[in-house]
């Protein structure tokens, strides 16, 4: 029965709180003793044709009869005031239909007002045109004559940390004014206990999403009823705020994204450009079309901000940890939200004593948003080449340093549902070679080899590791019908964004039906008939779904063994189903006999008729009493150009586990992927800033770098199949997220290992690798 | 906001021009300024040839001209008019697929796949002229194509796959990784 | 999206440079279009008229051999055309080795020679519209604010590096550009004084005048051992960080009778070395030749606070060019075959 519920789960490294309709299940649980057909086994994705033949529909490929294209004008500056802004010459263009300003949205409405007057990054939005064609919107919004009174942008974090005046936001230049401060145990007291106190800062840079479909909105009133094309990770969730942004019953609001180009964390909304859409589209009468260009995305839709991190540790002579502080800076742009940088500090090892202090800073640049496991791949670097720097100077093996500190319960006190990191060390170790890891050497014979012309490449061995805490959260609901042509049709609200969520949850609903999986059709990214879906973000879409999916699976199967009792005349219990094929219990005395092999379900119902099964399923909470633990442990070797300063990482092994494996085929994908997205993170991946400006410099995919097929190393997953089934009923928990966190450091970790020079500033470019080169040659 | 009053005029500046898409001539009228990408986009309804960057920067806009893969978003559709232009779309006609494209499926070559039909089709030009390419055959040629979920190993697979299936052997002599 | 133009197809190489003058700048050469387009999408460049000439192949396409044995380039041969010709790759090794390090396959297969020769500065924020020296302003932000890629011996008002990695190398190749100028005469002249800073007045890379144009690349003859050697941040497809490109004649017993080294992204124009070039002649190239070479380079660099870098950078280029010379090496002989 559903009943309302408050629940607690972790999102993204914070605890969230919820009251929400919860629907339980008395399913077994798809514990280790499971014997599973379908689930587990590799399986292409069952939208692939679609994607490989060019038929899969983008957002971006959303075109409708009579419709219009909107342009944004941008702000040039980073910080300025709109003193005027004159629309009559793009107005006078043949095709153009509407000019919008921030006049057109007064504050306090319902809708945020998505063009602004106080510019506060390079990129906000200030007006908008609509016209027929893209070619005549692009003209006429060059047309447009914005009168600005450009202010110095606040760029500077200590800057913005004395400034008592607000500038980056109306609010202020701080998150809450305040930092967050968490604290346990004594930490001075712990410093004191210490062998060896290191303190050391390390700085990230700002990254970029750069997802290939760019954001973008198609919007169309029928009638009183709207329809938004949005390219986005939660239809269910666009299709909430635009409800109640426009007061409208959520049943009269439709929001499809059937495809999805990749998002990364930047692509929920909806945002300025989709209300843009929506007000143009309500005030025009005709479909309006707003997808965003990559020079747009790459100003104004978000990015993972840059940190600077003073880490101190204490240590016994023996590894242990007795302090931990960090205090972390969080660059968030013009009001932005960063992610948690202190969370690998806080619960991935055992340290009694500890101090985390957390500023989100505001300042006059594009605004930070969620980005693939926001903060922990910042806070994973400064503490994992702090633990590595630790076990260097205590001449000990980095993984023996973290063994020593595993924590045996998340350090809030909760027992861990199960913490894999003590068997992901040892497998991975042995599978790496890592016990043939000599010492460092030393920095100074390197660069005096390299000047001599004895040395030009050198290679190291370096190690990380990464948690994230994820196992999904209510609400999640699917239905599932079985038609009669032995075929079944998954709905829910949810979405693929490309991670293939449609083949996981196909497998979930056919391991359940009894069906092949190609007898299943799924059917996500429409809100229409479709009951809420989850987001995909937090790593959690397939630990929110799949139980729901099964659950619904479930009660199909129960109401088709029902019918099938009848058709046999036996009991519902002795109806068993495997492989689309009806066979009965042993025992089962049948009015209609039944061969060895079992009668194929389509063959049978084609004699009943039209049926009209329709299982429904919602998701469980997840019990509060147990904390959850994705782990990575990840082992990098790196060659050091040392004649031109890049590294180039040529091996790698990442061992993971994250609960039941659904889909191997998927999820090895989806881990491969994460560490391409860290290695861009630790070695050329980075926004640039004018420093007095605020202009973005590298606003493109021309010097904004991201990597090439020639940057890929070779890469061996080890999938740690381990169901954890206390926390919902398939046993799973998050993978998208936590193969990107440990990456930055396992490189920084193998490029110390390989030339004995520590880089404590991501990215580690050539020209940083060259200067500390030329540094160490002085001394 | 001030609605647009200026009446959208007859546009002689459009210009009929014929391109030659997926062995079919089909006539649009264009501005000259149309890229070859927009219109096989918006005025063929052709999207599986996806935008990207729309500067030669992510290579998602790849098609072949007269079997040579090029950006389609700097290329000016009146430009290439007469020249025998291959999409995506023109890969699998006749219902099955291509034999690359069934290989990136297998191979689990891609996870949002909106790249894919850029790196399908420069993979197509390379397996036509080498049909058994070596892995660092294959990443040469498909440097120019970014995959921002980082499909890249299992692309090289699935071409390096698809070429031994369409040269008929079926893995003998298979080249090193 | 590109502002509206009209569009023809040239038929005659005489016809273009007239049609140039008449149109007072508005009227512009596409080509390959890999530069021309995205400057007119991002409104860098205004044109009202486009003529393309990539038909001309007879007068301007087509890689052929010349008096004496050198090679004449046609400047609408495409980069993938250069790279791959066997004669190029044979006896310009280097050139061939520059052209495959640019870009990605489709551009190569796209971007003509002419074209690559004729692109306007990488600066970022010339790209991105800032209103600089180059894009019409009075301030050049680069000096004053991130120049990474910027040059080591700035000069006037710009610190823009030439980014072709082709011009580099045919640089060392003593190469000579044939030009046309709207007169219909053809002048030849040495691509060592063609080369020069972008400006105010000019951002190009070459001094060209009013309406004329590059029909061809003449490569002199000669036999000579050559290395390209580049740098980049990712692993492929980026403009140069730094590059160097060597040529070498070597006497009959295996000394470098004469040397060629020039330095790509350090300089509004790619730069000759002569101090590397005297630390080689009459050596043999061996270990501690191309050590004591390398140091030799970038002596007199002035870098700007944030590219001190590259000076490092240059000589650990150069180690790796000069190694792959080495005396009695595969590359010594000039016919590797391997790019």
């Amino acid at each position: 029965m559903p009943r309302i519920v408050r629940t607690q789960y972790e999102y993204e490294g914070r605890m969230r709180e919820q009251i929400t309709v919860v629907e339980e299940d008395d399913l077994p649980r798809w514990g280790r003793e499971a014997k599973l057909a379908v689930v587990g086994r590799p399986h292409p994705r069952v939208d692939g044709h679609l994607r490989v033949t060019g038929a899969a529909r983008y957002t971006a490929d959303v075109y409708l009869p009579g419709m219009l294209y909107c342009k944004i004008v941008r702000s040039p500056h980073a910080r300025a005031r709109v003193l005027s802004i004159d629309a009559s010459r793009a107005l006078a263009l043949p095709g153009v239909r509407l000019v919008l300003t921030p006049d057109d949205f007064p504050e306090g409405g319902p809708v945020p007002p998505p063009l602004s007057r106080d510019v506060r990054f390079q990129g906000e939005e200030v007006a908008a045109v609509v016209a027929e064609d893209e070619e005549t919107a692009s003209d006429a919004a060059a047309l447009v004559e914005v009168e600005y009174e450009v202010l110095p942008p606040l760029l500077s974090w200590e800057k913005a940390l004395e400034s008592s005046e607000p500038v980056a936001t109306a609010r202020g230049n701080v998150h809450e004014g305040d930092p967050q401060v968490k604290e346990r145990g004594d930490p001075e007291r712990g410093f004191a206990e210490a062998d060896l106190v290191l303190e050391e800062t390390y700085t990230t840079q700002t990254e970029l999403h750069n997802a290939l479909e760019p954001h973008g909105a198609v919007a169309w009133w029928d009638g009183d009823r709207l329809h938004v094309w949005e390219s986005t990770q939660s239809v269910s969730g666009v299709r909430r705020s635009l409800a109640k942004a426009y007061g409208l019953p959520e049943e009269d609001v439709r929001v499809v994204c059937e495809f999805m180009g990749g998002g990364f964390g930047a692509k929920f909304g909806p945002y300025r450009y989709t209300h843009l859409a929506v007000f143009a589209a309500r005030r025009l009468g005709r479909p309006v079309r707003l997808v965003l260009d990559r020079h747009e995305e790459n100003l104004a839709t978000g990015n993972r901000p840059a940190t600077v991190q003073t880490l101190k540790i204490g240590a016994k002579r023996d590894g242990t940890l007795t302090a931990l502080e960090l205090t972390a800076v969080s660059l968030w742009g013009a009001g932005g939200q960063g992610g948690t940088v202190a969370g690998p500090a806080q619960v991935q090892y055992a340290c009694p004593n500890l101090r985390t202090t957390e500023y989100g800073v505001y300042v006059n640049a594009g605004p930070a948003s969620a980005f693939r496991a926001p903060g922990y791949p910042e806070g994973s670097f400064a503490l994992e080449s702090a633990l590595d720097e630790l076990a260097h100077r205590l001449g000990l093996d980095p993984i023996e340093v973290r063994r020593k500190n595993f924590p045996k319960e998340r350090p809030d006190g909760r027992p861990w549902s199960q913490n894999s990191f003590l068997e992901a060390y040892e497998v991975g170790a042995r599978a790496f070679g890592w016990d043939r890891r000599g010492p460092a050497p030393d920095p100074r014979e390197i660069a005096r080899r390299r000047e001599a012309g004895e040395l030009a490449v050198v290679r190291g061995l370096g190690m990380a590791a990464g948690m994230w805490g994820s196992a999904g959260w209510p609400p999640a609901y699917a239905w599932v019908q079985v038609h009669a042509d032995g075929t079944a049709t998954v709905t829910s609200g949810t979405q693929d964004i490309g991670t293939g969520t449609k083949t996981a949850l196909a497998l979930v609903a056919a391991e359940e039906l009894g069906l092949p999986v190609a007898a299943v059709h799924m059917r996500l990214g429409d809100t229409d008939m479709a009951p809420f879906g989850t987001g995909s973000g937090g790593s959690g879409t397939t630990s929110s779904m799949a139980p729901a999916v099964r659950a619904a699976a479930a009660d199909a199967r129960r109401q088709l063994a029902e019918l099938l009792a009848g058709y046999f005349e036996v009991r519902p219990e002795e109806i068993r189903i495997r492989e689309g094929r009806v066979h009965l219990a042993e025992g089962a005395r049948p009015s209609v006999a039944v061969p060895a092999g079992g009668v194929a379900l389509a063959e049978l119902l084609r004699d009943v008729g039209p049926i009209n099964v329709v299982g429904k399923g919602g998701r469980a909470p997840t019990p509060g009493d147990r904390a959850a633990a994705s782990v990575a442990v990840h082992f990098c070797e790196a060659a050091v150009d040392l004649e031109t300063g890049t590294v180039r990482v040529e091996r790698y092994l990442a061992v993971h586990e994250s609960g039941r494996v659904i889909n191997p085929l998927t999820m090895t994908s989806q881990i491969q992927g994460g560490i391409l997205f860290g290695l861009g993170y630790a070695l050329f991946e980075e926004r640039r800033l004018d420093p007095r400006h605020g202009w973005v410099l590298n606003a493109n995919l021309e010097s904004y770098k991201v990597a090439t097929h020639r940057d890929v190393p070779r890469i061996e997953t080890i999938l740690l199949d381990r169901p954890d089934d206390h926390l919902n009923n398939a046993a799973v928990k998050g993978i998208g997220e936590p193969p990107v966190i440990p990456v930055a450091a396992a490189v920084a970790n193998a490029v110390f290992h390989a030339t004995g020079l520590r880089f404590r500033d991501l990215p580690i470019t050539p020209a940083k690798v060259l200067a500390a080169l030329r540094e160490v040659a002085r001394r | 906001m001030a609605v647009g009053t200026a009446e959208r005029t007859a546009r002689p500046r459009k210009v009929p021009v014929t391109l030659l898409v997926n062995g079919e001539a089909r006539e649009v009228w264009i501005e000259p300024r149309r890229t070859l990408l927009d219109a096989l986009r918006v005025d063929l309804g052709l999207t599986g040839t996806k935008k990207g960057c729309d500067h030669g920067n992510c290579g998602a806009c790849t098609v072949l001209v007269d079997g040579v893969p090029v950006y389609s978003c700097l290329e000016l559709a009146i430009a290439r008019e007469g020249q025998a232009i291959e999409t995506i779309e023109g890969l699998s006609r006749g219902g099955g697929l291509h034999p690359l494209q069934k290989a990136f499926v297998e191979h689990d070559a891609f996870q949002c796949g909106y790249c894919t039909p850029g790196q399908i089709m420069a993979a197509k030009a390379l397996i036509d002229r080498n049909p058994r390419p070596t892995p660092e055959e294959v990443r040469a040629a498909l440097v120019g194509h970014l995959c921002r979920c980082g499909a890249y190993a299992g692309i090289v697979e699935a071409v390096v796959a698809a070429g031994l299936a369409l040269s008929g052997d079926g893995g003998e002599g298979r080249p090193d990784a | 999206m590109m502002p509206y133009f009209t569009y023809e197809r040239a038929l005659r190489a005489e016809e273009v440079g007239p049609a140039l003058v008449a149109s007072g700048g508005r009227t512009r050469v596409l080509a390959g279009g890999t530069e021309l387009v995205p400057l007119l999408k991002d409104r860098l460049v205004k044109a009202d008229h486009l003529v393309d000439i990539r038909g001309l192949v007879d007068e301007m396409g087509g890689i052929l051999v010349g008096e004496g044995g050198g090679l004449r380039v046609g400047a609408l041969v495409t980069l993938a055309e250069l790279a791959r010709h066997p004669l190029v790759r044979a006896n310009y090794r280097a050139l061939a080795q520059a052209a495959e390090a640019t870009a990605s396959p489709e551009l190569r297969n796209q971007a003509t020679l002419g074209g690559n020769l004729l692109q306007l500065t990488r600066c970022e924020y010339f790209r991105s519209g800032a209103p600089c020296y180059l894009n019409g302003g009075q301030v050049c932000f680069a000096a004053e604010g991130r120049h990474e890629r910027h040059s080591i011996y700035p000069r006037g008002t710009s610190v823009s590096v030439n980014p072709s990695d082709p011009a580099t190398a045919l640089l060392a190749a003593d190469a000579s550009l044939e030009i046309l100028a709207p007169s219909g005469a053809t002048r030849t002249v040495p691509i060592a004084e063609a080369l020069k800073d972008p400006d105010h007045d000019d951002p190009r890379f070459l001094a060209l005048g009013e309406g004329e144009l590059i029909v061809a690349v003449v490569l002199p003859p000669g036999e000579r051992a050559s290395a390209y050697a580049k740098a980049m941040e990712r692993a492929d497809w980026s403009f140069a960080l730094a590059s160097v490109a060597v040529s070498l004649a070597f006497d009959g017993e295996g000394r470098v009778a004469d040397a060629r080294v020039v330095l790509g992204g350090v300089a509004g124009t790619p730069r000759r070395e002569p101090a590397v070039e005297a630390a080689l002649t009459g050596r043999r190239v061996d270990r501690a030749a191309v050590v004591r070479a390398a140091q030799a380079a970038c002596q007199d660099a002035r870098p700007l606070p944030g590219n001190g870098y590259k000076v490092e950078l240059v000589r650990g280029l150069l180690r790796r060019a000069l190694s792959g010379l080495a005396s009695g090496s595969e590359g010594a002989t000039g016919r590797a075959s391997a790019v």
